[in-house]
């Protein structure tokens, strides 16, 4: 019993990073830019082709995880530069037709590129192996995504909260003017911004990879879950979408073991009650 | 690794050019629904001495795209072999892409039935797709052939009609057999696990049908939401269960996360792995890499088969798409050769949609890829054999062999 | 945009609105005897179909300003009751319509109720949500609904003798089912009722203070369009005599949504514009190559950045509320 808990826990916590790594580039660019990004699912999955693509080349997952990262965010900075940067005063409806727009290019270009055949990548050399938790046999990979989760959200929230950068974005997300009024270009850090959030979401799909594996369709697959986290994590936070993913992982996974079956139903359960809790009693344009 | 793509050059019908090209008659066409409500080009009949129009529908976009992709690749291989004619006739391709969706599905359907004036159908992939379409070419009276929609409910004594054919498996016939298999392996108690719907459910069945007797049982069952990425919360369930075998019914991206992860949490190899040929089929054995060795799966094919026709086909559809050849291959090529056997019997002419019916019925194949192949008059889907794989290093890369043969496999239809 | 109605072209439109409506309807009857083909009468059947539940979501999304992400759920829900009444023996049009329009509306006030309560992206996410679990429904309880293979459907009947049966009988059914949702939104949004919500649109604190009970409009307005989604949905079963879980699927909630923003959304002629240009766009795109969704999301693309206004700024003040900082 006690190492059921101990394991589901555990299972729990890989799968909350994991949904974490996912969600953080969504939360991030939605967060300080307020911007909608429904090709954030995309950046994973071109962060996982690239990364698939250099590992091919050097056979270094170190490597791969580099080139997934900046590749989308590369991409994400010029789709920035050229067409997002129109949009911040547009509604958030016309972000979602165009980050939309996008998402629906890359399903094409993705199978263009890297054809439709699932490809998998393996874990780094020293995390190949498993640790022995009881008598469950815990792959370390899976233990070093724990790891890299934590690091991830903390180096994240530092970047933002405690750096000049962080405070000039924060700075020029409340009151663009002021801050180029001060003589700061508002156009650049923006667009630092979506690439940083793409570059997450680059990096996640390459370190999601071993377990997920890394075929078309995974990019949607991805899109929704993340929205889901950062939904229930509240909008615009970065710590919130933290929270989330540990309540959603670990929540998910005990119900997953307990009632295999009413797995799906769960994560959208979940989400809506955390929704209506936070509506009860307020007026729609108080949470919206 | 580049697999052919049914673009463009598919769509002039041959395998050059020449001909009153597919694009004119989507231009048209399209051009007089752009206003629905304009007159639209009516069609008309098609002599016998036309070309032999065989409408083709296939997923080659969205979550089967590469099954599809393979299919459609099969069924043309065939007939660029056979020089794009049947008994001297030519014959134009008409592929559609029904996206695995229902709705599209028919609606391409009914293109090709009603706009294009197909001879005859061929294909489908998905169970929900055949499903519709086998109640619609009963109304539209057209025979159609499919190389897949595997769900047993869709073939059945009690809803067979003439024009619909099962050329490619029901789910029982490939999980039949393996329950036999295993059982006389000595395996006493089996887990079975795999995606909540209908294929995961019906291959569970099937097995246990022939795997229970002489006191070997099942000891759990996990089925999951299709999709699913993690299966670390299950596995060690199933390790506690203290199964000799596990069981799965996975396809796709779930059967390669499954066979990995089962690999990776030292379920390998005190617990044997068996399960639906889709589990280690050709497509993911790539991506699973050593986990998947020594997996036994059992399906109407395997790479491995060692007849002439077999190592043939493999050779040419590797030449052909620089890619291995997969079961979803195998299945459009031979759904192809039972169309071409039907027409050529009928001297390369299709007086009527029930002549037709009855020359498709009548067909019997020696030796396809797959080994022998015949019609059921009572369902309509195939007799075949379903062979045991085992994956194993073959020449340095992982491919299925053959470790055990059941003949003229038939599908009660009950 | 001035609140000056007569200047803007919609205003225009709608003077001549009747007359050209008429004509437009008379044309559509007369199609199949001026020789239509089969096959695109049933394109046009198709389109007409995703007009009306391109014009239900219209209400709630162009009108009252909800953008919902799950209007599907009630197509499906629509085609299901029509599938399973007609199986359980209750193929007679007189009972298998009431009970798909019905389940709908029933289905949508509870879904209606919880989620109005939000708005913005999170009614986005909630309604998505909830359709999520229709799907789920549909896919995994075989037992109810034929499972993820789908459900066959025995064809309609009315009075006894089949009905239906024929092409043009389904065509001139589903002109008329399109032409009554036409004019019953044009009757709603003209209303007291409708012009309420379209001021909890514009301003919903206003409207609060003016004493009107925002969520009583808003779930009527949801439960409405539902009721008509599930009319979509009737149509669509009794069409195809078959209904799949893709009828829930997101992407067909995303679809109807794109339907209705590239029509114009808060017009009444543009969810119909909408529905048959998409529909007509993915079939030939399709055809013609396996890359229709790169095409698709550059037309997206295109349209947005160019036709800047062309989303009638109607969507534009309708997110409004909830999302610009």
């Amino acid at each position: 019993m006690a190492e059921f808990i101990v394991i589901q826990t555990l299972n729990g916590l890989v799968y909350s990073m994991l949904l974490f790594i996912l969600a953080l580039g969504l939360s991030m660019t939605f967060g300080l830019l307020g911007f909608v990004n429904l090709a954030h699912g995309s950046f994973f999955l071109l962060g996982a082709y690239a990364g698939l693509t250099a590992f091919g080349q050097t056979a270094s997952f170190t490597l791969a995880a580099l080139a997934g990262a900046l590749t989308a965010g590369a991409t994400g900075y010029l789709l920035e530069r050229l067409f997002l940067k129109n949009f911040y005063s547009r509604t958030a409806l016309d972000q979602v037709v165009l980050s939309f727009g996008f998402a629906l290019v890359f399903i094409d270009v993705g199978k263009m590129i890297w054809g439709k055949d699932i490809r998998s990548l393996a874990a780094p050399g020293l995390f190949k192996g498993a640790v022995e938790i009881g008598s469950t046999t815990f792959p370390s990979y899976r233990l070093l995504l724990i790891a890299i989760g934590v690091l991830l959200f903390v180096a994240t929230w530092l970047a933002v909260e405690r750096t000049r950068m962080g405070a000039l974005i924060r700075a020029a997300v409340s009151d663009r003017d002021m801050v180029r009024g001060l003589g700061y270009d508002v156009r650049a850090l923006f667009a630092l911004v979506f690439a940083a959030g793409a570059l997450l979401a680059g990096l996640g799909g390459v370190l999601a990879a071993p377990i997920t594996s890394v075929y078309p369709g995974l990019d949607f697959e991805v899109l929704i879950t993340t929205l889901i986290v950062v939904v229930v994590g509240g909008l615009g936070n970065i710590t919130g979408a933290f929270w989330a993913s540990l309540l959603i992982g670990v929540s998910d996974t005990f119900g997953r073991a307990l009632m295999p079956e009413s797995a799906s139903f769960l994560i959208f359960g979940v989400m809506a009650l955390v929704l209506l809790a936070r509506s009860w009693g307020r007026t729609e344009e108080e949470i919206g | 690794m580049t697999i052919e793509q049914p673009g463009m050059s598919s769509r002039r019908g041959f395998a050059g050019n020449a001909g009153p090209n597919r694009r004119d008659v989507i231009i048209g066409g399209a051009a007089s629904a752009a206003f629905a409500v304009a007159p639209g080009m009516a069609r008309p009949a098609l002599a016998q001495s036309g070309p032999i129009k065989i409408g083709v529908l296939a997923p080659i976009s969205g979550v089967y795209a590469s099954l599809g992709t393979h299919k459609v690749n099969g069924i043309k291989m065939l007939f660029d072999q056979n020089g794009m004619k049947i008994a001297g006739r030519p014959v134009e391709l008409l592929v559609e892409d029904t996206e695995a969706k229902p709705q599209e599905g028919l609606r391409k359907a009914r293109k090709l039935v009603e706009s294009d004036q197909v001879d005859v159908l061929l294909g489908v992939l998905s169970s929900a797709v055949g499903n519709a379409i086998k109640e619609y070419v009963a109304r539209a009276n057209k025979v159609w052939i499919t190389t897949g929609a595997a769900a047993d409910g869709i073939f059945k004594k009690k809803n067979n009609n003439p024009y619909a054919f099962r050329a490619s498996l029901s789910t029982w016939q490939a999980n039949h057999p393996m329950g036999t298999w295993l059982a006389g392996k000595g395996f006493k108690r089996v887990l079975l696990t795999g995606p909540d719907y209908a294929m995961g459910r019906e291959a569970d069945e099937a097995f246990r049908a022939t795997f229970e007797v002489n006191g070997a049982q099942k000891v759990g069952e996990v089925f999951v939401p299709l999709g699913t990425s993690d299966y670390a919360p299950y596995l060690s369930q199933i390790k506690k269960a203290e199964p000799d075998l596990i069981y799965a019914s996975y396809a796709g991206a779930d059967a390669v996360r499954f066979v990995q992860q089962y690999a990776a949490f030292g379920l390998a190899p005190s617990i044997k792995l068996a399960g639906y040929g889709y589990l280690v089929e050709e497509d993911v054995l790539v991506a699973q890499g050593d986990a998947a060795l020594g997996v036994q799966s059992g399906i109407n094919w395997a790479y491995g088969l060692d007849t002439p026709e077999n190592r043939q086909f493999v050779e040419d559809y590797r030449k052909r798409t620089d890619s291995t050849a997969t079961v979803d291959a195998v299945a459009g090529y031979v759904g192809a050769q039972v169309v071409l056997e039907a027409i050529k019997s009928l001297g390369g002419n299709v007086p009527s949609q029930l002549e037709l019916s009855q020359a498709v019925g009548k067909v019997k194949l020696a030796k396809t890829p797959r080994g022998p192949l015949s019609f059921d008059p009572e369902t309509n889907n195939v007799i075949q054999n379903v062979y045991i794989r085992e994956v194993a290093n073959m020449g340095g890369q992982l491919h299925n062999k053959v470790v055990a043969t059941y003949e003229n496999v038939k599908d009660p239809g009950e | 945009m001035s609140a000056d109605e007569t200047v803007t072209p919609t205003a225009r439109f709608a003077k001549l609105g009747p007359l050209a409506g008429l004509a437009v309807v008379a044309l559509l009857a007369a199609a199949p005897a001026l020789g239509l083909s089969d096959f695109h009468r049933s394109l046009a059947i198709e389109a007409m179909m995703f007009s009306i539940l391109a014009m239900s979501l219209n209400l709630i999304l162009g009108y009252a300003g909800l953008v919902s992400f799950g209007h599907a759920a009630f197509f499906a829900i629509g085609a299901y009751a029509a599938g399973l009444a007609a199986n359980a023996g209750g193929t007679d049009m007189l009972i298998s319509f009431p009970i798909a329009i019905l389940t709908g509306v029933l289905l949508a006030i509870p879904i209606g109720w919880l989620s109005i309560r939000l708005s913005g992206f999170y009614f986005l996410m909630i309604t998505f949500a909830f359709a999520q679990m229709v799907h789920s429904v549909a896919f995994r309880w075989n037992w109810l609904t034929g499972g993820s293979d789908g459900l066959l459907m025995a064809g309609p009947t009315l009075l006894g003798s089949p009905v239906l049966q024929s092409r043009n009988q389904l065509y001139f059914f589903t002109l008329i089912c399109c032409v009554v949702t036409f004019v019953a939104m044009a009757t709603i949004v003209a209303s007291p009722f409708g012009q309420v919500l379209v001021g909890i649109r514009e301003n919903t604190m206003r409207m609060r203070a003016l004493g009107y009970n925002i969520r009583a409009y808003k779930l009527a307005a949801f439960v409405i369009a539902a009721g008509f989604g599930a009319l979509a949905g009737y149509i669509n079963a009794q069409f195809s005599l078959f209904v799949a879980p893709d009828a829930a699927d997101w992407t067909q909630s995303a679809s109807v949504l794109v339907m209705v923003l590239i029509g114009g959304a808060g017009t009444l002629t543009g969810p119909i514009i909408g529905a048959t240009v998409v529909l007509l766009l993915q079939h030939w795109l399709s055809s013609y190559t396996q890359y229709w969704s790169l095409v698709l999301g550059l037309i997206f693309i295109g349209l947005i950045t160019v036709a800047r206004d062309g989303l009638q700024g109607v969507a534009v003040r309708a997110w409004g509320l909830g999302m610009t900082r």
